[in-house]
């Protein structure tokens, strides 16, 4: 029992950052405030770097911020892997619009 | 509703039994109150058991019997958590992640003092010699206790240890973020 609390203690200061970093990021997306969500995002990916949610958010905080090249490499790393169908949708409009952008 | 028997709950969700009969233990040693046996999981009922000396203080009682609720909340919020926020925020999370909510929600699970330690309780304030003042105290605690254990059959617990597990970090987060 030991060894799961400590590995608890030792991981939830990590997770609560992440997570509110995530929370931050959604809400500053939400007030149209894209460069504080994409700051909150890559601090939320720093963390979780696997998660495509996270990733598919940074991207699209990073696309509507005018980073696009941070946002080409967030569509990239989550290329091929599944996700809700509102954010698959998200991803796919801002991709598009990348691309458009790139021509 | 949807009933399991309750040996198979706790067979189940036996990290939290064996916490819960641990809380009391602890709250024990810490009052310096002799325990005679310690039952830490057992398929029957009551999975697990402390027997213990009576103690001393009204107050003492108060607190071994209401132990593993501070215990198990503690213990099984901190195990599960960061495992949940994983699982349920960032949609990742390996087998690992999904054995510490298992045991961090069994373990909260069993937060709740029995009804086997609302009688001691009850037995024990009403002893002659016992002060108003205790028994104010401890008359509510009892109830609770016989409320969260009528709550049980209606899966207050298990709504309890799920809260425990993934709301307290959301509502963390609602006050931080």
């Amino acid at each position: 029992m030991l060894v799961p609390f400590v590995l608890g203690i030792a991981k939830f200061p990590a997770a609560l950052a992440a997570y509110i970093a995530l929370e931050r990021g959604q809400r500053a997306e939400a007030d149209g405030n894209f460069s504080v969500a994409l700051t909150e995002y890559t601090k939320a990916v720093g963390q979780f770097p696997n998660s495509t949610f996270a990733l598919a958010r940074k991207g699209i905080a990073a696309f509507h911020a005018g980073e696009y090249q941070v946002a080409e490499e967030a569509f990239d790393s989550i290329d091929g892997r599944e996700g809700s169908s509102d954010i698959v949708r998200e991803v796919k409009d801002a991709m598009e619009q990348l691309k458009k952008l790139r021509k | 509703m949807f009933f399991i028997p309750g040996p198979i709950i706790a067979a189940l969700t036996f990290p939290g039994v064996i916490v819960h009969e641990f809380a009391h233990q602890l709250f024990c040693r810490f009052f310096g109150v002799a325990i005679f046996h310690v039952c830490y999981f057992r398929f029957g009922n009551p999975a697990g058991y402390v027997i213990h000396e009576h103690p001393a203080k009204t107050s003492q009682q108060i607190w071994i019997g209401v132990g593993p609720f501070i215990v198990n909340s503690i213990l099984g919020g901190i195990i599960s958590a960061p495992a949940s926020i994983q699982v349920f925020q960032f949609y990742v999370g390996s087998s690992l992640d999904f054995f510490l909510i298992w045991l961090g929600v069994s373990i909260a699970m069993h937060d709740f003092p029995s009804t086997g330690d609302a009688k001691t309780l009850l037995s024990a304030i009403s002893a002659p010699g016992v002060s108003l003042a205790a028994k104010m105290v401890a008359y509510p605690i009892v109830g609770m206790i016989f409320l969260g254990a009528i709550g049980s059959v209606f899966w207050l617990n298990a709504v309890y240890s799920i809260g425990v597990a993934i709301a307290l970090p959301t509502f963390l987060v609602i006050l931080l973020a």
